[in-house]
């Protein structure tokens, strides 16, 4: 992991020396635990603190919507595969331009969450090796993703009757206290104003009661059907432990089954929900 | 214990469409009582609900002296605002307070007072005026100079009338350049520059001013080269407020609660607070 | 003065009993890796091997609650006042960076005007509170804010662990002394005060390293357009989970909802570092920028409140240093500027 850390620092001085990024996005030590935190880079002496480890869990494509990187005219961002899937879901919106981002990526053999545990993205992962990049740190590490690790999360759901499973959900969004963190964490939760924070009309209601709160993780779960790349951010960031993943693993898969479409692989590729085509199935309408 | 976030009903008794996106409302209280014995200071303000919308907070834009009714005036910019534009004489909507400081009239006692606002920033100093206009002998020179964009802009046209034919106030009004109608019998300028040339008498003298943060940053320097002293010039704050209690942690500017220790404040006080509003 | 233990096997019926009396029942409780807070909670489940995720605080001020009612026929309205929610509740084995935080939060739910919502809570929630023996977790600092792992601030009774296989209790409050009936049902045995002092005391030692926080008041007073904030609170992402997880944080907002003519108006949490808490209908909007939202945060807390109420809006339980997605840890900030004002910078 030294050699990637080495790397991330040669090439971020490099690119901060002569001028080619106006900062670095990378992860650094943190404060608590081992656990890393968010770094911004401006000038090559600022580079030294990058790091990276398998506590680099944060997804730091988030920061493109957020000042002060969103007004820079050229930022470098350090990325591990899941993260830079989430670029190319910008990219295909057009919400990004490439030329904006240097992609730092980073090769990487998953991370650890704060418990220890490692995220279901990992055990899935194929993108361990990034190919969409301007520079990469680290060697090569194979890809053994284990095929059954998303579909395992959803047995649960699978095996519930429709009443149990609105039971469920009910249950689980009763928590919700409408922080936003999920949104906020999401790199792909791009509206300069969310629909929930429109108010001529209401359309979401604010209050974290329980139709509120299915409201929005509802609309949350729609916005994100097809273009949501799981890099859990969003379960990872909520502060009541709401089962977000299987929320949007589910859409994930109705969205596989329903257009064979995977969000975060081709910048060139339109999600189907932003696109339609003449031969689109219509048999559900009729 | 009573529910402090319960508001007063208040039924519609005037509506006045003050500009294309202004509206007035005198509003009497449902409540008997109330209606006799509400009593608030010029300066205050409250919250006012459509029931269903939500509140909003404005400045009380009547005169305490006047008894039996209050009154407020607004921009339909939002929600709750456009709604309220919406109601019509005979409903009713709720009032919560008052609430906030008030201008110390009675320091005014004796002094020559000069009122400067700018478009729709004219209640909250209104409420003064009148309050002023009503104890009228208690005070030496009074000058009003009210100003907005454009004649359209203007709000109380009917009192600015009724001020302009008193003998004992001198207002002078005026739009911006460009804003003047063919019939336009007034200034045309921006408000730092006809205060200038007005000159209201500094000595013993207090302003009151209210406007957009554009205009106060322009008037401040004319009242200064004029003789006032930032101590006696009162301005009030607008803020971001929701509850009007000092509870929902919204409108500080550092540590001064706008909603408790405000809206009223002298450019001196102004001067020393944080960049936070 | 002796004071009464009881085998530590026995809290899950002490639990019981105190709710058999009437009360509904907050304790706290695994789920999954982490512990919260639950009302209803099966006492048998009471896990007490660290600090819960949640606060105490939605039992006192919810996240939602309704607060007026209404109905409309015709052009008039109808209100209706509402009454607090508040049965007599029993929150056991609170930590004392929870039952503290209550006499921090009062003065300002009584600042005037007086809340009844928060205060009739209050007045029917008993706190039996569980001193922590060491801090039970990195992130705690309660002894940096004038706290201590065993403080007994806002608690009517106190339990502390002397063993593995022993509660100690001491009532604290007239509340708590009602009590006296109910748990000497348990009592096994007796402890000294020298007892309860070498408890404290190995608490204290656990957050020895947590300096007090002083000078921060000061130095913020004079370092509000600080570079400090856009260095540190960069990496805001602006979510909301350390103002929710707080027990102190208390900033709402109030929404009306209808359902064709009646309807109801609600008090919801809200916080400070949300870019549409203080933005104006005109679209000004004094706090733009994460980092002047999040030193809005630090002043509340560190300079703000303390200036009105004479205590800091914080008792260091450390949750938002712990759950923080991007670990911007607020002990960091703040032991930054004590730091420096230390230095005389």
């Amino acid at each position: 992991m030294s050699d990637r850390t080495d790397k991330i620092r040669e090439v971020a001085r490099k690119w901060l020396a002569d001028g080619t990024v106006e900062a670095v996005v990378g992860w650094e030590q943190g404060t608590y635990g081992e656990k890393c935190s968010p770094a911004l880079a401006r000038t090559p002496e600022d580079a030294d603190r990058l790091l990276f480890n398998e506590r680099c869990t944060n997804n730091l494509m988030t920061y493109l919507k957020r000042d002060p990187v969103r007004s820079m005219a050229k930022v470098g961002i350090v990325a591990k595969g899941c993260d830079i899937k989430s670029l190319i879901g910008l990219l295909q919106e057009s919400q990004v331009e490439r030329e904006k981002v240097m992609v730092l990526a980073v090769t990487c053999e998953g991370v650890k969450k704060d418990d220890g545990t490692v995220p279901v993205k990992c055990q899935a992962c194929d993108v361990n090796t990034p190919t969409f990049f301007d520079e990469i740190a680290g060697d090569k590490v194979a890809s053994n993703p284990d095929p059954e690790a998303r579909a395992k999360e959803l047995e649960k759901l699978d095996a519930m009757t429709q009443q149990e499973r609105n039971r469920f959900w009910r249950e689980e969004l009763d928590k919700c206290i409408r922080c936003y963190a999920c949104r906020q964490a999401c790199p792909l939760c791009i509206c300069d104003r969310c629909i929930a924070e429109k108010n001529q009309p209401q359309w979401v209601e604010t209050s974290p009661h329980p139709r509120g709160n299915f409201s929005w993780n509802l609309i949350r779960a729609y916005h994100l059907a097809g273009r949501c790349v799981e890099c859990e951010a969003c379960e990872t960031a909520c502060p009541v432990n709401i089962p977000l993943m299987l929320l949007n693993r589910s859409m994930a898969r109705t969205v596989k089954d329903a257009f064979d479409y995977e969000a975060g692989r081709d910048p060139e590729v339109q999600p189907p929900l932003r696109t339609f085509n003449l031969d689109d199935d219509n048999s559900f309408i009729l | 214990m009573e529910n402090i976030y319960k508001p007063y009903l208040v039924r519609i008794e005037e509506k006045r469409t003050e500009t294309y996106d202004t509206t007035s409302f005198k509003l009497a209280f449902l409540d008997d009582d109330m209606r006799e014995n509400f009593a608030y200071h010029a300066g205050n303000f409250g919250e006012y609900s459509v029931f269903g919308e939500g509140e909003s907070t404005f400045c009380i834009a009547s005169s305490p002296t006047k008894k039996g009714y209050i009154e407020c005036c607004f921009r339909a910019a939002g929600r709750l605002t456009k709604s309220l534009a919406a109601k019509e004489v005979g409903d009713v909507i709720g009032f919560r307070g008052p609430y906030g400081n008030r201008f110390p009239i009675e320091d005014y006692y004796g002094k020559n007072i000069v009122f400067v606002a700018g478009g729709i920033a004219l209640p909250p100093v209104r409420s003064v005026i009148w309050n002023v206009l009503d104890l009228r002998d208690k005070f030496e020179e009074v000058t009003i100079v009210y100003g907005a964009r454009s004649e359209a802009d203007l709000v109380y046209k009917h009192e600015l009338k009724e001020w302009e034919e008193r003998g004992d106030v001198n207002l002078v009004q005026t739009v911006d350049p460009g804003g003047e109608g063919p019939d336009w019998k007034g200034q045309v300028g921006f408000v730092p520059n006809v205060l200038g040339e007005a000159a209201p008498n500094a000595e013993n003298g207090i302003a009151v001013l209210c406007g957009p943060p554009v205009m106060i940053r322009f008037t401040l320097p004319v009242l200064r080269e004029l003789g006032f002293r930032d101590e006696d010039v009162w301005t009030t704050l607008e803020n971001r407020m929701k509850c009007g209690l000092g509870k929902c942690g919204r409108c500080n500017v550092g540590e001064i609660y706008v909603c408790k220790e405000g809206p009223v404040f002298t450019a001196a006080q102004v001067a020393q607070m944080p960049n936070d509003f | 003065m002796p004071h009464m233990t009881l085998d530590r096997t026995d809290l899950p019926s002490l639990a019981q009993a105190l709710a058999g009396q009437g009360r509904r029942l907050v304790l706290p409780v695994r789920e999954g890796q982490e512990l919260f807070y639950r009302e209803g909670a099966d006492p048998a489940q009471l896990d007490l091997s660290t600090i819960p995720k949640n606060s105490i605080k939605e039992f006192l001020f919810p996240k939602c609650e309704k607060i007026l009612e209404y109905e409309y026929s015709g052009n008039d309205v109808v209100i209706e006042d509402v009454a607090p929610d508040a049965k007599p509740t029993v929150i056991f084995c609170a930590r004392p960076c929870d039952a503290a935080s209550l006499p921090v939060v009062e003065p300002l739910w009584n600042w005037d005007y007086k809340d009844k919502f928060f205060n009739e809570r209050r007045e029917q929630t008993l706190l039996v509170t569980y001193a922590c023996r060491t801090a039970p977790d990195e992130a705690c600092f309660c002894a940096s804010v004038g706290l201590s792992p065993s403080a007994d601030q806002g608690s009517d009774v106190m339990l502390y662990a002397v063993d593995d296989a022993t509660v100690a209790v001491r009532p604290v409050s007239p509340k708590g002394k009602e009590l006296e009936e109910v748990f000497s049902k348990f009592k096994k045995g007796e402890v000294s005060d020298e007892a309860l002092e070498a408890f404290a005391k190995e608490g204290d030692e656990s957050l020895a390293h947590r300096k007090p926080l002083d000078k921060v008041k000061g130095w913020l007073e004079a370092h509000f357009e600080d570079p400090l904030w856009e260095e540190k609170a960069f990496r805001c992402i602006g979510c909301g989970t350390c103002t929710f997880l707080c027990p102190t944080c208390h900033c709402f907002d109030i929404q009306d909802e209808s359902v064709f003519d009646g309807g109801c108006r609600l008090k919801n949490w809200d916080g400070c570092q949300f870019p549409l808490f203080t933005l104006h209908t005109s679209g000004h909007n004094p706090r733009d920028t994460q980092p002047k939202r999040y030193r809005q945060r630090i002043y509340h807390k560190y300079a703000i409140y303390p200036e009105k109420f004479g205590k800091i809006l914080c008792t260091g339980c450390g949750r938002c240093v712990a759950h923080c997605p991007v670990n911007l840890s607020l002990y960091d900030v703040v032991a930054t500027a004590q730091e420096r004002a230390e230095k005389g910078e």
